[in-house]
């Protein structure tokens, strides 16, 4: 990753460029990457179509190479069980408690969900590894190339984090150390999402992170430029309270008993906050009292 | 279901995103058709991306185009022509042969010639690297069969009998024989 220090018209200007580049990555990649040589040179079917979606000027996805209707193709499913392999070897189970926790993480891009929120339960001796972690995931697949190709490798990065990670943990035994999982956030679907997870065999917190809107922009664009890691800003500004409602609607439902939240916490992680910690703005307590720094959940 | 209204409300980035959201929503907690609405959402955005991207960058585009083969002009590189390049081993252009004789990209003449013998493929391929025709390939094919079974059957056993001493020397003398008969060659 590289760090800059850019700001204003100059953040701007390489986020524009990295924009087309990436555009120009998506629609060339294929064409010189030996892998997928190989593929299309020995099937003319899949190099009209691909030759095709070239001519009306559409990305092409990894998908659009090694997908056959919803099967992957060789080396796909080789390189997603050693993604998966590789992420769960990181993953130690600290916790057995009969009822591991799920953390539903909510917030809008650039809020700082990940960076702020997922330190907090990832501490060694606590709960939660985090496996379900679709940045972690991405940068294996080997078109992502430092980001330019972050756009093509998405469905399949899609795919592997919460398609196959949904197998073996939401499925089944839950996992010992429990979940964490990323979301943008949606009223009509977080209680659903709440029955979901307590079906699963986990008890569920809920944490939104929120800072101003332009913090967040700005922020989409540092880590575009830093990882190549894009956002659409347009995107990240409709979003708006969306979280927020999320996880109102979620307080609702615990509040008449219709689901028992585990815990919950709103946390401000704007650059303001204090350094290395967001701060509780809101909450029952399980994160920190409220205007304090926030600390980790207790197992 | 992607509703015209969205349709009209929403870049194609911001339905791109808005499609991705609900494929991880769909794979995380929804069903098989869920995942199908998503992936049909993601198409659609996709294709609107690609209508701007079409006119933004139809300069990058029309150079990719003009230096890539025409679909039309585009054969399937068969197995045998993957072997006769390294890209796939000898045993494995066997067993598939032996699974279904069709499917390695021979001509009815060559698969004529190779299910007399299987071992026949070792050769084929060499005449597929070297060009060699198969009228040449098949006499000189059969006076080494006649003359050198043994060496010809350890070598067309191995993968790597490319280097073995056996190999070279049923090479040697089936690239003599060739060379004796078609004088142009050498």
């Amino acid at each position: 990753m590289t760090v800059i220090d850019l700001g204003g018209e100059a953040l701007d200007e390489q986020f524009d460029r990295l924009k087309s580049d990436m555009t120009q990555y998506g629609l060339s990649w294929w064409t010189t990457d030996l892998d997928a040589r190989a593929r299309w040179k020995s099937d003319s079917a899949l190099y009209g179509r691909l030759h095709a979606l070239l001519k009306r000027g559409r990305a092409i996805r990894t998908a659009d190479v090694y997908q056959v209707d919803v099967a992957w193709v060789d080396p796909r499913p080789v390189i997603h069980t050693e993604i998966v392999t590789k992420l769960l070897g990181e993953c130690h189970s600290f916790v057995d408690a009969p009822r591991p926790p799920a953390f539903l993480l909510f917030g809008g891009p650039g809020s700082g969900k990940s960076s702020s929120l997922r330190p907090l339960i990832s501490r060694p001796g606590m709960v939660a590894p985090v496996p379900l972690d679709a940045d972690a995931v991405r940068v294996e697949l080997p078109e992502y190339k430092d980001g330019r190709g972050s756009g093509i490798v998405q469905d399949e990065c899609a795919f592997i984090t919460y398609g196959e990670l949904r197998e073996t943990f939401l499925a089944g035994t839950p996992n010992p150390a429990g979940v964490c999982i990323d979301l943008i956030g949606d009223p009509e679907y977080s209680v659903k999402d709440w029955w979901r997870l307590d079906r699963a065999g986990y008890r569920v917190y809920a944490l939104l992170a929120q800072c101003p809107l332009e913090q967040a922009i700005e922020r989409i664009k540092r880590r575009a430029v830093e990882t190549g890691r894009i956002v659409d800003l347009d995107f990240a500004r409709k979003v708006g309270d969306r979280p927020r409602k999320a996880l109102d609607a979620l307080l609702d439902a615990d509040r008449h008993g219709t689901i028992d939240l585990a815990g919950w916490s709103v946390f401000d992680t704007s650059d303001s906050a204090f350094p290395g910690a967001p701060t509780v703005v809101e909450g029952d307590g399980s994160f920190g009292s409220v205007g304090a720094a926030a600390t980790k959940v207790a197992s | 279901m992607m509703h015209a209204r969205e349709l009209h409300d929403t870049t194609p980035a911001t339905a791109l995103e808005e499609a991705r959201e609900a494929l991880q929503r769909a794979l995380l907690f929804g069903t098989d058709t869920d995942v199908r609405e998503a992936h049909l959402r993601i198409d659609a955005a996709l294709d609107r991306q690609a209508e701007v991207d079409r006119v933004e960058q139809a300069p990058f585009i029309d150079g990719l185009l003009a230096e890539l083969p025409d679909p039309a002009h585009l054969v399937d590189e068969s197995m045998i022509e993957k072997a006769a390049q390294g890209g796939v081993l000898y045993s494995e252009l066997v067993q598939a042969f032996r699974s279904d004789p069709t499917s390695v990209g021979l001509t009815p003449q060559e698969l004529a010639f190779a299910s007399e013998d299987p071992r026949r493929l070792r050769a084929l391929i060499l005449a597929r690297r070297d060009g060699i025709a198969l009228h040449a390939l098949e006499s000189v094919v059969l006076g080494v069969e006649d003359s050198r079974q043994k060496d010809y059957a350890l070598a067309a056993r191995s993968d790597t009998a490319f280097t073995a001493a056996s190999l070279e020397e049923w090479v040697a003398q089936y690239v003599s024989g060739l060379s004796a008969k078609d004088p142009d060659r050498s």
